[in-house]
């Protein structure tokens, strides 16, 4: 089965690189431009797993995840924050917020396809 | 899109990127710079700053990933509040925001960027924020590069012989589900470690009539050997802490001889290549574009042939053959004018180089000057824009180093202290105009013709207007500079800059107030490859005049004419008195003509809103042509901007008005005259 990723990164480049990575694993990549974005995507889809950025205008990263965990309709997608923030603080802020993994950027391709089909069950 | 490397397009599209985010970091710190800021700037200028630095990370551009880093984090003092933007901090972010983009560069060309400029801004940076900083803690502005290496805080692999077997004990909470865990992620998680034995404890499950389903009963036992550490495997657990209960310890510790390290294979043949999905946005290289501005050009030029000899076959005007002749024509023009969309770019992204030029300008002769942006958002071709660059740059630098005073003496003038620099741009009657104007000395005029008579470019007693001498800047090697500077004043000043101008089709001039400033106005053609003309007829010679210029045609009769000298008319239009000029003896065709009764005039109005009657033989009609440059080595005629090829193959000059008033003719009659009628 195609696994669904919803990717949320206001940064082109970020977008392009996560589909490229997923893609050819067989992996049906939406993407959105930042968390208000975000949440207009996924009243119409629903994805198997969700990776955002922290740092995006409009809504952040934390500010997304509350949206998702406040919506019932997806509040057990997991939900992996990429960025380039390695802060423990940060960490637990998302975690508090309810995000599933932490991948820190730059990312293996490889290793961000393994993350997402462990935490899609 | 069908490039065989995906990761070159990848890198491609980041580059542009790049070039977004810069902009919107000039903008930004702009905005802060002329106090037009909001809350959201700072977190905009640090958001592009960030996303260079995710970019950047993803490509392994080391150098750029440290400064930005750095740059970052001393953004994110002010986003934080802990410091305030003073000037000096600005000053230093303008710095290192020029600096980035330089190593944006160097990254896109593979150069290697001096480390010893980094170095000095990123000191500066610490210096201006530890000095703005409220909260005097200069550890705060220590910044160390955070370390960006692929994390392993979801799967890490660390090759060592040193086997550990750890008992595991894992009772998830009622949290544990609700932030999209599950149990199986967790134990397949570990199991990427080493070997594991998993058990369950189920003893708890109530009978399915007392089940209550948000509640968890279920509790997993597990022995993991592994050859990772206790705090590597408690972060392959670290986003289930405080979602539950979970008991790590050490059982045993053995150690492996003998096995060799394994090395995973890794998975990048996943990464061949399918096909990418559509996208909004395509990038096209540049040639293609220019082949379809040719091709649509050749195809103007067969549409003419077309209707030339459908019109002299003696085709009807009403028959079908024409209509569908005159829809061909449309969508030619549709198809002409969409081509020209392509190419066309708003003249921002080269007045943002400018402001860098005038940063760096002012800061070597140690004036304060304040760049101001008008138009930004005008299109003009995007070869116009690229070839701009240096004759813009050029007369930054002047105005910065000649035309701006010190300070001092500005404010003996009772001006600011800080000089200003206004860049402006628009699009006026079919051109586009750019002008750069500063509010500094001015010219001087007397010190301009001395210099000029010294230098044997004028003779001693001749009378010139003030707008003359102005114009005698452009003359080549001339340069008023008492001290050649390090900015400008290389001898080689305004003619490179007028003749770059030149070759674009524009015209640059000069006006100057003394002590109120100095503005230079270039005036330049929207587009390089087509141009509504209309075809006349001199002295048996065929000519196109730009459309645009065109106002109105006169047939002329004594009524309307004045003669002020002999050989030199005036004509009168409404309330007015605009020169006539004899084309055919302007371009040297024949003699001028003694009587000009009866014959046609075309009234023009050049871009500087100056009117002037151009004496013709005969008016054919109006025609796209497609522009053909006169080649370098034929030396370009004064009043000729370039050649066409018209319907029937035979070759036009195309002429240049101004070019024309200014350059061929010599007449000691006011150029530009604008007399009132003497009724």
């Amino acid at each position: 089965m195609n696994l669904e990723i919803l990717a949320v990164d206001d940064s082109r480049t970020m977008r392009d690189m996560i589909r490229f990575a997923l893609e050819p694993a067989g992996f049906i990549v939406h993407t959105a431009e930042d968390g208000v974005h975000g949440t207009e995507v996924l009243e119409a889809i629903d994805p198997d797993v969700i990776i955002t950025d922290i740092n995006m205008p409009r809504m952040d990263g934390f500010g997304f995840i509350d949206a998702v965990r406040d919506c019932g309709q997806h509040k057990t997608t997991p939900i992996l924050v990429l960025t380039t923030e390695a802060a423990p603080e940060m960490k637990m802020r998302a975690r508090n917020a309810g995000a599933t993994g932490w991948i820190v950027k730059p990312f293996d391709p490889a290793k961000l396809v393994k993350a997402l089909q462990m935490v899609a069950g | 899109m069908t490039s065989a490397d995906p990761m070159a397009e990848i890198r491609a599209s980041f580059f542009v990127e790049c070039e977004e985010l810069l902009e919107a970091l000039q903008d930004g710190l702009q905005a802060l710079d002329d106090g037009r800021h909001d809350e959201e700037t700072i977190h905009v200028v640090f958001r592009a700053v960030h996303s260079i630095k995710g970019g950047a990370g993803a490509f392994g551009f080391e150098a750029l990933v440290q400064f930005a880093h750095q740059f970052e984090t001393a953004l994110d003092s002010i986003r934080a509040g802990k410091a305030r933007t003073t000037p000096g901090l600005l000053d230093v972010f303008f710095r290192a925001s020029d600096h980035l983009s330089d190593l944006v560069r160097a990254c896109r060309n593979d150069l290697d960027h001096p480390k010893s400029e980094a170095e000095a801004i990123l000191r500066e940076l610490n210096v201006q924020v530890s000095q703005a900083s409220q909260e005097k803690d200069a550890n705060d502005n220590e910044c160390e590069p955070v370390e960006i290496e692929s994390s392993d805080a979801v799967i890490g692999e660390d090759p060592s012989k040193h086997y550990v077997e750890y008992n595991i004990f894992f009772e998830p909470e009622p949290g544990f589900f609700e932030t999209g865990h599950e149990v199986s992620d967790v134990i397949n998680r570990l199991a990427t470690l080493g070997e594991i034995k998993v058990q369950c404890d189920s003893s708890r499950l109530p009978a399915l009539d007392q089940l209550i389903p948000d509640k968890t009963y279920l509790s997993w036992s597990l022995v993991l050997t592994t050859d990772v550490d206790e705090a590597g495997v408690a972060s392959h657990l670290e986003f289930a802490h405080g979602l539950c209960r979970m008991k790590i310890s050490v059982r045993s510790q053995c150690q492996e001889t003998g096995s060799g390290t394994t090395i995973r294979p890794r998975t990048d043949d996943q990464r061949t290549a399918s096909p990418t999905p559509s996208k909004s946005v395509v990038r096209v290289d540049i040639d293609r574009v220019e082949r379809l501005a040719n091709l649509v050009g050749e195809l103007v030029i067969n549409q003419s042939m077309l209707a030339q000899s459908l019109q002299t076959a003696g085709v009807s005007p009403h028959s079908d053959a024409m209509y569908g002749l005159e829809e061909f024509q449309r969508l030619t023009r549709d198809i002409q004018d969409s081509v020209m969309m392509i190419r066309a770019q708003p003249v921002k992204s080269l007045f943002q180089r400018m402001a860098r030029i005038v940063r760096e300008a002012s800061a070597s002769v140690s004036k304060d000057v304040r760049l101001v942006t008008v138009g930004e958002a005008t299109e003009v071709d995007k070869t116009v824009i690229e070839q701009l660059v240096e004759p813009l740059t050029h007369m930054i630098r002047n105005a910065v180093d000649h035309g701006l005073e010190p300070s001092d003496v500005r404010l003996a003038h009772n001006k600011p202290a800080r000089g200003e620099i206004r860049l402006s741009a628009a699009h006026r009657s079919g051109r586009v105009l750019i002008q750069i104007s500063d509010d500094g000395q001015g010219i001087d005029r007397d010190k301009v013709l001395r210099t000029a008579v010294e230098k044997g470019l004028v003779a001693e007693d001749v009378a010139m207007t003030d707008a003359e001498i102005d114009t005698l800047l452009f003359l080549p090697g001339f340069s008023t500079a008492p001290d050649v500077s390090d900015l400008s004043g290389r001898g080689v000043g305004m003619d490179v800059v007028r003749t770059a101008i030149h070759r674009l089709g524009g015209r640059v001039t000069i006006g100057s107030t003394p002590n109120a400033g100095t503005t230079f106005s270039i005036s330049l053609p929207l587009t390089l490859a087509v141009l509504d003309g209309m075809v006349i007829d001199v002295a048996g010679e065929t000519l196109v005049l730009p459309l645009n210029t065109v106002s109105e045609t006169l047939t002329l009769s004594d009524s309307l004419l004045e003669q002020i000298q002999p050989g030199h008319f005036v004509v009168r239009v409404r309330d007015g008195f605009v020169p006539l000029f004899d084309l055919g003896a302007a371009l040297g065709y024949r003699p001028p003509c003694d009587t000009v009764n009866d014959r046609i005039a075309m009234l023009l109005m050049l871009e500087d809103e100056s009117q002037v009657a151009l004496l013709v033989d005969e008016v054919h009609d109006q025609r796209q042509v497609v522009i053909k440059g006169l080649d370098d080595s034929c030396c370009r005629p004064p009043g000729i901007a370039a050649a066409t090829i018209l319907g029937d193959g035979q070759v036009a000059l195309i002429l240049d008005p101004a070019d024309i008033v200014t350059n061929t003719i010599k007449s000691p009659a006011p150029k530009r005259a604008r007399l009132e009628p003497q009724t």
